[in-house]
């Protein structure tokens, strides 16, 4: 406070955060050494770029703490973690960093934290199967600040690498993601936007500039992951997108869990396209259904190929609404097969993993 | 004797073992049933209520768009009709729960069984 300054008798090097004073620099208080950078404190922002800048592409590199001054510290000039929670022992929590990696093409970062204090704290993770942690990861990036932590839990490094991924997703499907605040924040918007409100006109605009950057093959499968998820059709806020996304991913974890992918059998999705569907693009129309299917089809073909981008694999349907093999016809069930029997042989014959 | 459309979702109920057999095979002509379709809005609408979630969850099934799933158990059959649409029904959908559930009846009372074509 003005007028008010703390004198030690014991010449104390320590200050705001615990962090070590650079007196000399600047004069009393004004500059503090995280370790990782020099915080000036006069405005409330580090003098250098955040090394990991491009774990928090929303934020400006220059922060201190998130922008969360009140709930956050920040460790070593590094990243924000909240400073105010209190386990149910009324113990605050300690974090360190004990690693920094750097992941090849991805470019991203890991940090692997780990608590401290007080010993019996559980991480956030802890009894989620990966698609939960996953679920976390989304909601935490999708609504920041909402999703706090439990006051004896701390965050780990599953969420944190979750988050990651999200990250990337939202990085290598979202045309024009920029690293800048700005863009950054407008994009986060427009992106949560389009991925809860059902966007389509986003969400195709979105398959057009990915077909323009890459090869067919790998357009199918990036613009349809796109697009199965813009198009979720929510009437009433993010949170009923949220409980849509969960159903996807919990009909994924079913279909799993009971095993029926391990009897399909293989396809190529991009042959059967070319070939029931054709080559030329502006024939083919597609929408993402709400369970996060995407439904190619042409109508002068009749065919449609359905495709299931989050378990990867696919189904076509003639113009009948039969389901056939990839080469357009009907499986013919053998005459020994009954009732379940001739049941799974078509399943396992109208399902191609891919 | 019915030929089952499946351009659009439906849910059939055979009313003998021969069109069990048949629907199982994946023909559907000739077929003697109850059955009936719906758009796939309104079957996007009924996945909203939660409702084939909480099949899926109670009994183990799969129910998804464009999948195939049936209901052969008459226990099962009995409680979905008595409890489990009960949870569920609303006034909006109304008549899809009326013709679900005659389809049920129409099950339960031939001894066969319910298959979502959706």
């Amino acid at each position: 406070m003005p007028g008010r300054k703390f004198t030690s008798t014991t010449n104390y090097r320590y200050g705001f955060n615990g962090k070590e004073e650079d007196d000399e620099v600047k004069g009393d208080g004004n500059q503090q050494d995280y370790g990782m950078r020099i915080y000036d404190t006069r405005l409330g922002r580090f003098l250098s770029v955040d090394p990991l800048s491009k774990k928090f592409p929303y934020y400006t590199p220059y922060q201190y703490a998130g922008n969360k001054p009140i709930w956050c510290v920040d460790l070593d000039g590094l990243e924000d973690l909240p400073s105010t929670a209190l386990n149910k022992y009324g113990e605050k929590q300690v974090y360190e960093i004990t690693s920094t990696t750097e992941y090849g093409s991805a470019g991203t970062l890991s940090i692997d934290v780990r608590k401290k204090t007080p010993s019996h704290a559980q991480p956030v993770t802890k009894g989620m199967n990966d698609i939960q942690v996953y679920q976390l990861a989304f909601n935490r990036f999708a609504e920041p600040g909402k999703h706090l932590i439990k006051s004896n839990q701390y965050i780990d490094e599953r969420l944190m690498k979750a988050e990651q991924q999200v990250e990337y997703f939202y990085s290598h499907n979202v045309p024009g993601w920029s690293k800048s605040e700005s863009a950054t924040r407008t994009i986060h918007a427009a992106t949560t936007a389009a991925l809860f409100s059902g966007n389509e006109a986003y969400a195709k605009a979105s398959v057009e500039q990915i077909k323009i950057v890459d090869t067919w093959d790998y357009n199918i499968n990036i613009a349809s992951l796109a697009v199965s998820f813009a198009p979720i059709k929510v009437y009433q806020n993010i949170n009923s997108g949220l409980a849509r996304l969960s159903r996807v991913i919990n009909r994924s974890a079913s279909l799993s869990d009971k095993g029926f992918q391990s009897a399909w059998g293989t396809g190529d999705l991009g042959a059967t396209m070319d070939n029931l569907l054709g080559k030329d693009f502006s024939k083919i129309s597609f929408e993402a259904t709400e369970t996060g299917k995407v439904v190619w089809s042409n109508e002068q073909t009749g065919f449609k190929v359905i495709q299931d981008p989050l378990n990867k694999y696919f189904r076509v349907q003639n113009k009948d609404g039969h389901y056939v093999g990839t080469d357009g016809k009907q499986v013919v069930t053998p005459s020994n097969l009954k009732g379940k029997a001739a049941k799974d042989y078509q399943q396992q014959n109208t399902h191609f993993n891919y | 004797m019915t030929t089952v459309n499946l351009r659009k979702p439906c849910i059939v109920a055979p009313s003998d073992d021969n069109s069990v057999e048949k629907l199982y095979r994946g023909e559907f002509n000739n077929l003697e049933c109850d059955y009936f379709s719906f758009s796939r809005n309104k079957l996007y609408e009924i996945f909203e209520t939660g409702f084939f979630e909480h099949l899926n969850n109670k009994y183990g099934l799969l129910i998804s768009d464009y999948e195939q799933e049936e209901i052969m158990d008459k226990e099962k059959l009995v409680t979905i009709l008595n409890d489990d649409i009960k949870k569920f029904k609303d006034l909006k959908h109304l008549s899809f729960w009326n013709d679900f559930a005659k389809c049920i009846t129409t099950a339960i009372e031939k001894g066969t069984g319910i298959f979502f074509f959706f």
